[in-house]
C-alpha cells in the first residue's frame, strides 16, 4: 500500500509546487493523475520516486518510508519519466540488464520477462540495437520493459502514452490491467483524459499543487465525463 | 553494483559512439582523419615544448612543467566537468529510482570523472614524458616516484576545481538565464587565473599545488 500524508514541496523557497497532499493507493489500483500543466503532477511523482526531496509529510510503501528506508522502498518501485534519457551508448538489452542487475534479478527470470514484454511491445529485434538509434517511442518502450522486468509493486509513470504508436499504447493499457490484476499499484499522469477515464479505477485531479478531487472514478465523475468535469474545475 | 555502474558510465562517456556520434559506422574515414590530426597536433606541440627544455638542459624544469601542466589541466577539466559528473548528472532520473546506495553512485561517478581527467591529461602530457625519458636514462625508482607524483599532484587542484564548479552552478541557478551566467562566471574565472598567472602571482615554483620538493626528489634520482 502506498500512503502519502501531508506532502508539501516548495522550489527555491518561493514556489509552492505541492501543498499538503494526502493520498492512499491500494494494491491493484490503477490510478490516473490529471491536472493542468504546472499543477504539481510531476513533482509529486518524482517525490514518490525519491528523485526530489520534499519539505514535509511522509511517503510510505508497504511500511517503508522513501526518506528513511530509500533502498527498501526503491526495491519495490519503478519510475518511468516522460522523456526517458537512457544511456545511448548501450543497446536496449544492455540497459534492461543494467536495471535488472540493480534489482538482482536472476538471468533466467529476466530473460523470460524480457522476451514476454519485448514481444508485447514489438521490440524483440530492436533490443540489440544501440539506444542512440531509437525513436522516442522506442526509448519509452525500453524504459517500460526495464521497469517491468523486476516486477515492482508500484509503478510510477509520467505521461506514458506520449510518443507511443496506437499498437504500443494498446499493449501498454493491456499490460497495466494485467499488472494491477496481479496486485501491483500503478500511478500515472496523463493529459489524455479519455484513456484515464476508461482505464483507471481511481483518479486524482490536482490544481495549483492541491488535490481537488480524488477517489473511485465512478464516484468522482458521477454521470459526467472526465473531460467535462476537468473543464468545470480546472 | 559499483563495477556495473562503472562499466555503464565508461561506455557512456568514453564509447566510440559517444565521442563521434551515433553515425560512427558511416563516417569511419573522417573519424580516423580527425584522430590522426588531433594526435599529430598534440604530439607536435608537446614534443616541441619538451625539446625546448631538452636543448636547454633543463631536466628539473621539464618535470616542473609537466607537473604544472597536468595540474592546470586537472583544474580546468574539473571546473568544466565536475558539476555535470558529480552534482547534477542528467541521468539521475534513470538511476535515482534504482535501489543503489548514494555512496556507491557517487564513487562510481567520481571514478569516471577522475579517469576522464587522467586520460585527458595523460594524452596531453605524453609527448613531454617521452622527451623527458629521451633526456634522462630510465630509472625504475624515478619512474615510480614520477607516476605517484603524476597521480597525486593534480588532486588538490581537481578538488578545488570541483568545488568551484559546484559554486558557479549554484550561483547561476538563481538567475533566469542560468546557462549564460554560468558561462560568464566560468569565463571570468579563467580570465582571473590567466591575469594572475601573467602578472606572476602564480608560477610553477610558487604554486601551492605543486610540492617542488617532490620534483627535486624525482629529478635527483
Amino acid at each position: 500500500m502506498l500512503e502519502i500524508k501531508n506532502v508539501s514541496k516548495t522550489y527555491d523557497k518561493k514556489k509552492l509546487a505541492i501543498n499538503e497532499i494526502s493520498m492512499s493507493l491500494e494494491p491493484g489500483d490503477l490510478y490516473g493523475f490529471v491536472g493542468p500543466n504546472g499543477a504539481g503532477k510531476t513533482t509529486l511523482i518524482k517525490a514518490i520516486a525519491g528523485i526530489i526531496n520534499y519539505d514535509s509529510g511522509t511517503i510510505t510503501l508497504d511500511g517503508y518510508s522513501i526518506s528513511k528506508n530509500p533502498i527498501e522502498f526503491k526495491k519495490l518501485l519503478a519510475y518511468i519519466p516522460d522523456h526517458p534519457d537512457l544511456y545511448e551508448s548501450l543497446s536496449g538489452r544492455q540497459f534492461i540488464d543494467f536495471v535488472a542487475d540493480a534489482f538482482a534479478i536472476s538471468l533466467e527470470r529476466r530473460n523470460e520477462l524480457i522476451a514476454k514484454y519485448a514481444g508485447k511491445f514489438e521490440m524483440l529485434e530492436a533490443l540489440d540495437k544501440p539506444i542512440s538509434t531509437y525513436s522516442h517511442g522506442m526509448k519509452q518502450k525500453t524504459a517500460l520493459i526495464a521497469a517491468l522486468v523486476h516486477e515492482p509493486k508500484l509503478i510510477l509513470l509520467d505521461e506514458p502514452f506520449v510518443g507511443l504508436d496506437p499498437k504500443a499504447a494498446f499493449a501498454l493499457k493491456q499490460t497495466f490491467k494485467e499488472i494491477t490484476n496481479n496486485g501491483a499499484i500503478i500511478l500515472f499522469s496523463s493529459h489524455v483524459l479519455e484513456v484515464v477515464e476508461k482505464l483507471c479505477n481511481k483518479i486524482a485531479i490536482i490544481k495549483q499543487g492541491e488535490i481537488i478531487a480524488d477517489g473511485k472514478t465512478g464516484i468522482v465523475l458521477k454521470d459526467r465525463s472526465l473531460e467535462n468535469f476537468f473543464m468545470e474545475i480546472a | 553494483m559499483f563495477f556495473k555502474l562503472l562499466r555503464v558510465f565508461f561506455k557512456e562517456n568514453f564509447g566510440v559512439r559517444r565521442l563521434f556520434g551515433s553515425k560512427v559506422a558511416n563516417s569511419k574515414g573522417r573519424i580516423i582523419l580527425f584522430v590522426l590530426l588531433f594526435v599529430y597536433s598534440f604530439l607536435s606541440i608537446g614534443f616541441s615544448s619538451g625539446m625546448m627544455f631538452y636543448t636547454m638542459g633543463l631536466k628539473r624544469e621539464l618535470l616542473l612543467y609537466i607537473a604544472s601542466y597536468s595540474t592546470g589541466m586537472g583544474f580546468l577539466f574539473a571546473l568544466m566537468q565536475a558539476n555535470g559528473f558529480l552534482f547534477q548528472f542528467k541521468d539521475y532520473e534513470i538511476i535515482g529510482p534504482l535501489p543503489i546506495k548514494p555512496l556507491t553512485l557517487l564513487l562510481a561517478k567520481l571514478s569516471t570523472m577522475m579517469v576522464f581527467i587522467y586520460i585527458v591529461t595523460f594524452v596531453l602530457t605524453l609527448p613531454l614524458f617521452i622527451v623527458y625519458y629521451i633526456f634522462v636514462p630510465f630509472n625504475l625508482l624515478g619512474f615510480i616516484l614520477l607516476l605517484i607524483g603524476y597521480l597525486f599532484f593534480p588532486l588538490p587542484a581537481i578538488i578545488l576545481g570541483s568545488f568551484l564548479s559546484l559554486l558557479i552552478a549554484r550561483i547561476s541557478k538563481n538567475f533566469k538565464r542560468s546557462n549564460l551566467i554560468q558561462t560568464i562566471l566560468m569565463f571570468a574565472l579563467f580570465l582571473t587565473i590567466f591575469v594572475i598567472s601573467m602578472i606572476g602571482g602564480i608560477n610553477a615554483e610558487q604554486g601551492s599545488f605543486i610540492p617542488v620538493w617532490v620534483i627535486d626528489a624525482i629529478s635527483s634520482v
